[in-house]
């Protein structure tokens, strides 16, 4: 079966192009949340496989957000979506559970890649 | 990857980013100590930058990333927020406004001059290039303390220190195993930092512990490094094991792993050394506060193609036709069966069209919310101080129509401010406030939705407009002393009209006032202006709550039968020939005390012979009742308003047609337009 | 619209009728031909305009050409109304009937030939022993539109 991925993004622009690259990859995107609340409130609802997660955003961020999705699923996979320079809060979400990241502007490539080598 | 497809949500998005900088920006201006607003605008702009560079727009992306810069300078202090950084952020916001609507028809953003933006910024004196974060690795300061030194040495012939052969020795005599590896990063790898993080956190996590590493772990925090990274680990792992571990962190193309190799000196084994701290596990914070819990509200949307809208609509239009039609055919066979279906399809046909409807509308702030911006610059410009007020911002309409109305309010806003609001010397001496006021209103009436720009200038002089009206040929000379305010004031209107003599660069831009006139006309809206010289201007639109569906009474006149909206009627009733008095050559009629105007709509459609029997609406407008006189009432019906198109500018009585059930035509009664030219007669 | 370099080539035009006499108009702008039905009279309009029509959901004006042109026919026998479209805009104009769609070739116009009765007479077609008088109803549909 397909891995679950649940996507997080406050840019509904990066959500859609996010999603056509992972349906592209195999995997099936079962829900979108526009910030962080939103994203550990879907967690909780959808379970899914794989979250990726936007850093900069409103109503939580993805770092605190990665951290609460971490309390509630230890084995939570979460990738983060960074931008260049966001080097240390890629770190900082690391420390808190994520388990790998990809780096804007997106390929298709490396997002199938992190995908396939955090769901082992 | 093709990205064309995404065109459309990212220029649509990016405009709603860039209207919420705007918005920040002023908070900012407003409340230079706002955190928030500072917060808000690094996310806004962040987003912006992934957006444009996803899309491979690199000169925008840039762009933003430098303003992003920026603020982040702002954020820690390292620059201090003055005045001119606003100017600036607002430049780089109009720039990339530019920028979007370029890409918006069609274009890129090749044009974008990033360089003289970036010159711009370098050139802030507040702002120093200083100091990346302080850098403190997880643990191990002995480790790294004395690695440090070695790190220039090549890989193989590397002799350790003695920290790092004693901790390695003690982990063996433990039955830890001790490896040394080498791991490789892509080439084209980015924040490879972040990266060989995720490294070290692997093997901490599964039990393991870096001791050194090549280059040191501050080197590695600069990203002082190419793709290759030596480290000494003890782990429980085996080395296959560690090898899968290593491999599979993404962006890594090679591990090579070999059993660590202690090549001690003799009296380097002889030193004793302290023990090292054992493994050390990551911590996770545990904060939880129980006060975060609050609950979200999750509203989902979609975002929807106004087209897609626009044919939703045309489709619910038909569906309401066809109702009435299959109830007119059947209410000729009284199939009692039927009854009870019909209405219930009248039900949701009626909550189906109100739903379809709530979807087209949205708040008049979708519109409004730009101006303070552009306020804020025409004031800046013209040194006039402006105390600009919007009302109303939650009214609802159409989509339709809210996206045809910037247009004429810019106009509107900019008459007011350029040539409505003096300067603050002349105020004074007026006796008025120095700071001006202009207000941009919204409210909903019944069926219409009023807009008003209203400020409190000098308002229009009479004797100059019509001295303007007939140099330019407009009217002439004889028209002048049968002229009555209203239409005085509606020559301002009229095509190529300004008032002020020496256009200014803000009203010159192009069209004004009858392109008002023409875009809210062409929308079945009005204007109309009040002005009180000396004392303000108030334009005011009046403009239909939705393009399209409305209950109407349909009253037959002539054979032909017309709609009037409901919301413009106050009651009817039937009459005699006798109820209608001539008053000094007026039809009138006396409705409940009350002396109310006539109009027969039978003679003024220019029926050419009519019996006595007919009925009277009662209508509304402007707080006062008037009557039109028709042959026959037929009943109240949803109708489906449409256009009657340009032809027939001119002829104002009809706000539109709308297509009965049996196919024929009925023409929509515009009770303002009507009263209007009627009375005038 | 017919601009002079395509007058250069062949064109179609259809053949319309008022009384005895013929006229044509580019077939470029008809969308359609349909039978006049109820027409709805608009009070207050233009002189030339008849009234609105229904035309498949849409609300079509109907313009009496005869007016337009200042034909002199005084008879009430208009059957068809040709529907345009020019600039999206959708016009219908009543004829008394429509006779066929014929290619005209650029030397069967005679555009010096100008009309006292209508700005809108384009020249005259001659095909064998027929005399069409080519109308350019996109010219009046624009200066219509475009006036104030």
């Amino acid at each position: 079966m397909a891995k679950r991925v649940l996507i997080v993004d406050d840019a509904a622009f990066m959500r859609m192009l996010l999603k056509d690259i992972i349906i592209k990859g195999g995997y099936e995107v079962v829900g979108e949340a526009s910030n962080g609340a939103e994203a550990v409130e879907k967690y909780k609802e959808l379970k899914p496989d794989i979250v990726t997660m936007d850093i900069t955003m409103p109503d939580m961020n993805g770092i605190e957000a990665t951290k609460k999705i971490m309390e509630i699923d230890p084995n939570a996979n979460v990738i983060m979506c960074s931008a260049m320079g966001q080097q240390m809060m890629v770190v900082e979400a690391i420390q808190a559970g994520a388990k790998d990241f990809i780096v804007k502007p997106f390929q298709q490539g490396r997002v199938v890649e992190a995908l396939s080598k955090v769901g082992k | 990857m093709d990205m064309s497809q995404y065109l459309g949500v990212f220029v649509e998005e990016s405009k709603e980013n860039i209207q919420a900088l705007n918005n920040a920006v002023m908070e900012l201006e407003s409340n230079m100590s706002s955190k928030d607003a500072i917060d808000e605008i690094f996310r806004l702009m962040h987003t912006l930058k992934g957006s444009a560079a996803t899309m491979g727009f690199g000169k925008m992306s840039k762009m933003c990333h430098a303003l992003e810069n920026l603020l982040d300078s702002v954020r820690s202090g390292k620059a201090k927020l003055t005045e001119n950084l606003i100017d600036l952020l607002f430049m780089g916001i109009d720039k990339l406004d530019e920028v979007i609507l370029s890409i918006e028809n069609g274009g890129d953003d090749s044009d974008l001059n990033v360089e003289e933006i970036l010159n711009m910024i370098s050139n802030k004196p507040e702002s120093s290039e200083k100091g990346e974060k302080a850098s403190s690795s997880p643990s191990k300061d002995d480790v790294k303390e004395s690695s440090e030194s070695e790190s220039s040495e090549s890989e193989s012939d590397v002799v350790f220190s003695d920290a790092v052969r004693d901790v390695a020795q003690k982990a063996m005599q433990k039955g830890l195993n001790v490896y040394d590896l080498n791991v490789e990063l892509m080439k084209d790898s980015v924040m490879k930092s972040a990266r060989m993080y995720i490294v070290f956190h692997k093997i901490e996590e599964n039990g393991g512990q870096v001791i050194y590493s090549d280059p040191p772990v501050e080197e590695i925090e600069k990203e002082n490094f190419e793709t290759n990274v030596r480290l000494v680990t003890i782990t429980p792992m085996k080395m296959d094991e560690l090898h899968d571990l290593v491999i599979n962190v993404s962006e890594v193309q090679k591990v090579t792993i070999k059993p660590f190799e202690d090549k001690k000196s003799e009296e380097q084994e002889k030193k004793e050394n302290p023990h090292p701290e054992s493994v050390q596990k990551e911590e996770k914070e545990k904060v939880q506060s129980k006060a975060d819990k609050r609950r979200v509200k999750l509203t989902q949307s979609v975002r929807v193609d106004v087209e897609k809208l626009n044919t939703l609509m045309n489709l619910m239009a038909e569906l309401v036709i066809s109702r009435s039609r299959i109830e007119e055919t059947l209410k000729k066979y009284k199939i009692k069966e039927v009854d009870e279906s019909l209405s219930q399809l009248a039900r949701i046909t009626l909550d189906l069209q109100s739903t379809v409807m709530q979807i087209r509308m949205i708040p008049v702030s979708f519109v409004f919310d730009r101006f303070p911006r552009m306020v804020r610059d025409l004031s800046k410009n013209l040194g006039k101080k402006i105390n600009f007020v919007i009302e109303g911002r939650d009214t609802e309409l159409d989509r339709a129509v809210a996206d045809e109305i910037g247009e004429p309010l810019v106009h509107m806003i900019r008459n007011s401010i350029d040539h409505g609001i003096e300067s603050e010397k002349e105020r004074i001496g007026a006796g008025k406030p120095p700071v001006g006021k202009v207000t941009l209103s919204a409210r909903q009436e019944g069926d219409s939705v009023v807009i008003e720009v209203s400020d409190d200038g000098r308002g229009f002089n009479k004797e100059k407009i019509i001295r303007k009206a007939l140099n330019k040929g407009i009217i002439q000379e004889y028209e002048v002393a049968t002229m009555s305010q209203e239409e005085i004031l509606n020559l301002t209107f009229a095509p190529g009209f300004s008032t002020n003599e020496n256009s200014t660069e803000i009203s010159g831009r192009g069209v004004g006032m009858d392109v008002v006139k023409k875009v809210i006309e062409s929308l079945n809206g009005s204007v109309y202006i009040e002005s009180v010289e000396g004392k303000g201007t108030n334009v005011i639109l009046r403009l239909p709550l939705t393009l399209s569906i409305i209950q109407a009474l349909l009253v037959e006149v002539d054979k032909f039968v017309y709609a009037i909206p409901i919301s413009a009627i106050d009651s009817t009733l039937s009459l005699k020939e006798s109820d209608i008095k001539d008053v000094e050559g007026r039809k009138t009629a006396i409705i409940r005390g009350e002396i109310v105007p006539v109009v027969d709509l039978r003679s003024y459609f220019g029926a050419e012979s009519f019996d006595g029997q007919s009925e009277l609406v009662v209508t509304n407008y402007k707080s006062r009742k008037y009557g039109f006189i028709v042959d026959k009432l037929i009943g109240q019906q949803d109708i489906v308003i449409k256009a009657l198109g340009k032809l027939f500018r001119e002829t104002k009585e009809f706000s539109g047609g709308a297509i009965l059930g049996n196919g024929s035509i009925a023409l929509i009664i515009d009770v303002p337009s009507l009263v209007q030219k009627a009375l005038e007669r | 619209m017919v601009a002079l370099k395509q007058l250069e080539r062949p064109f179609e035009v259809l053949g319309i009728k008022f009384g005895d006499h013929e006229y044509a108009i580019d077939i470029g702008i008809i969308e359609m031909i349909v039978e006049k039905t109820d027409i709805t009279s608009v009070p207050n309009s233009k002189d030339f305009i008849k009234g609105v029509m229904n035309l498949r959901g849409r609300i079509v004006p109907v313009i009496k050409l005869k007016n337009i042109l200042n034909i002199n026919v005084e008879n009430d026998e208009e059957a068809d109304v040709i529907v345009t479209k020019v600039d999206k805009n959708e016009i219908g104009f009543l004829v008394d009937g429509v006779t066929e769609v014929m290619w005209v070739d650029p030397s069967d116009l005679n555009s010096s030939i100008k009309a006292e009765e209508s700005k809108y007479f384009k020249g005259i077609i001659q095909k064998g022993n027929r005399v069409l008088v080519l109308i350019d109803v996109s010219k009046f549909v624009e200066d219509e539109l475009n006036e104030n």
